[in-house]
């Protein structure tokens, strides 16, 4: 599955994730890549992705998690969104829509959030790729989601906090690197913008979600 | 272009950031099972304990599947790697103490789950096999989550505060 990614002179770490994608298989392999190697994967076979694809992602990724906590609470008949008409079936599928709406402008907003703060620490990247590069970087959470909703369905457990949290805290990972790409390398300023944007994710969703 | 390696500009040891994570998730943990000063005492020190000795062990590890590299390198590369793990640290502070989750199990295995693999990354841009440095922690880093868990939950509902 990575056997590509150890080929390649000393230091290119990642050799598929680092040239441009060929095929359909590249870009699968490179969005797997992204759980272990996230900055070598967003920086080259998946930044060839177009935007609205890289958004898709992540708005499929918060839809399912928001599909979760809907599930959970439908489940549990906890009250839900005092401003949404939250009842039964179609409350959960409202819940969901708005799960897709956060992940894509809400995604989009961080990635500008962060394009803006970055740029008094002298970050050149153009703000088209670190919106892709955000929005790539819930691959993870993606998979993670779509577990969840299986697990959920299949198995009628609670899944949001195990299956959906999980996929939101290991975006992340690409989330530091994608910042430290855009600062240089340096790594204090990345891990703090990063705890500063995965807070205002975590927090949104209990805002929307609970 | 690789990334810029960035050398962290930290003196101290490098199993300093995971002992503060993991004393949050451990005082977490202990103040959930025993609402006390005392419990939640121990469980920073027993956070701490154990996050001193999974950076050793995985660093010991990186080692054995790289020893073309010197001890310096591995420490500089997990001096940077572990530093991941504050961020989740944070937010786990934040969920519980703000917000009433009572999730650190989930926040301290993604945290050590993803500074395994950043560790395992900078081992890599340091001259390490690409393959080996991002599997090896990875898959350490996994098993050391499961035993925090089991550790962590064990701990807390078997011990009187």
């Amino acid at each position: 599955m990575f056997g590509n990614a150890a080929i390649g002179p000393v230091g290119s770490v990642g050799s598929v994730a680092e040239r441009p994608a060929r095929t359909r298989s590249d870009q699968i392999k490179a969005g797997l890549l992204i759980f272990v190697n996230p900055g070598g994967a967003l920086k080259g076979a998946l930044a060839q992705l177009p935007i609205p694809v890289a958004l898709g992602i992540s708005g499929t990724a918060f839809g399912l998690f928001f599909l979760q906590t809907g599930l959970d609470l439908l489940r549990v008949s906890q009250p839900t969104l005092p401003r949404l008409a939250m009842t039964g079936a179609g409350g959960v599928v409202g819940l969901c829509l708005v799960g897709v709406v956060y992940g894509t402008l809400g995604v989009a907003f961080l990635a500008a959030l962060a394009w803006i703060a970055t740029r008094p620490l002298g970050a050149t990247v153009a703000l088209d790729s670190t919106i892709r590069a955000f929005a790539l970087g819930y691959c993870p959470a993606l998979v993670y989601a779509a577990l969840g909703v299986a697990t959920n369905l299949a198995l009628g457990w609670n899944t949001a906090l195990a299956f959906g949290v999980t996929g939101m805290l290991w975006a992340l990972g690409p989330m530091i690197a994608t910042l430290r790409e855009m600062l240089g390398g340096r790594i204090w300023p990345s891990v703090i913008l990063a705890t500063l944007l995965g807070g205002l994710t975590l927090f949104g969703w209990a805002f929307l979600g609970t | 272009m690789n990334q810029p390696v960035g050398r962290t500009p930290m003196t101290l040891p490098y199993w300093t950031a995971p002992a503060l994570g993991f004393a949050a998730f451990g005082g977490l943990v202990g103040w959930r099972m025993g609402a006390t000063a005392l419990a939640a005492t121990v469980g920073v020190a027993g956070g701490a304990v154990f996050a001193v000795l999974a950076a050793s062990l995985l660093v010991f590890v990186l080692g054995l599947a790289n020893p073309n590299l010197g001890r310096e390198v591995l420490r500089e590369a997990a001096e940077t790697g572990f530093l991941l793990i504050l961020p989740f640290a944070a937010l786990a502070l934040a969920a519980e103490l703000a917000l009433g989750w009572q999730a650190s199990q989930v926040f301290s295995s993604a945290a050590l789950m993803t500074s395994g693999g950043a560790v395992g990354m900078e081992v890599a841009r340091r001259g390490g096999g690409a393959l080996r440095s991002a599997l090896v922690p990875s898959a350490v880093a996994l098993l050391l989550s499961a035993a925090w868990v089991v550790l962590s939950t064990f701990a807390a509902s078997n011990w009187k505060w």
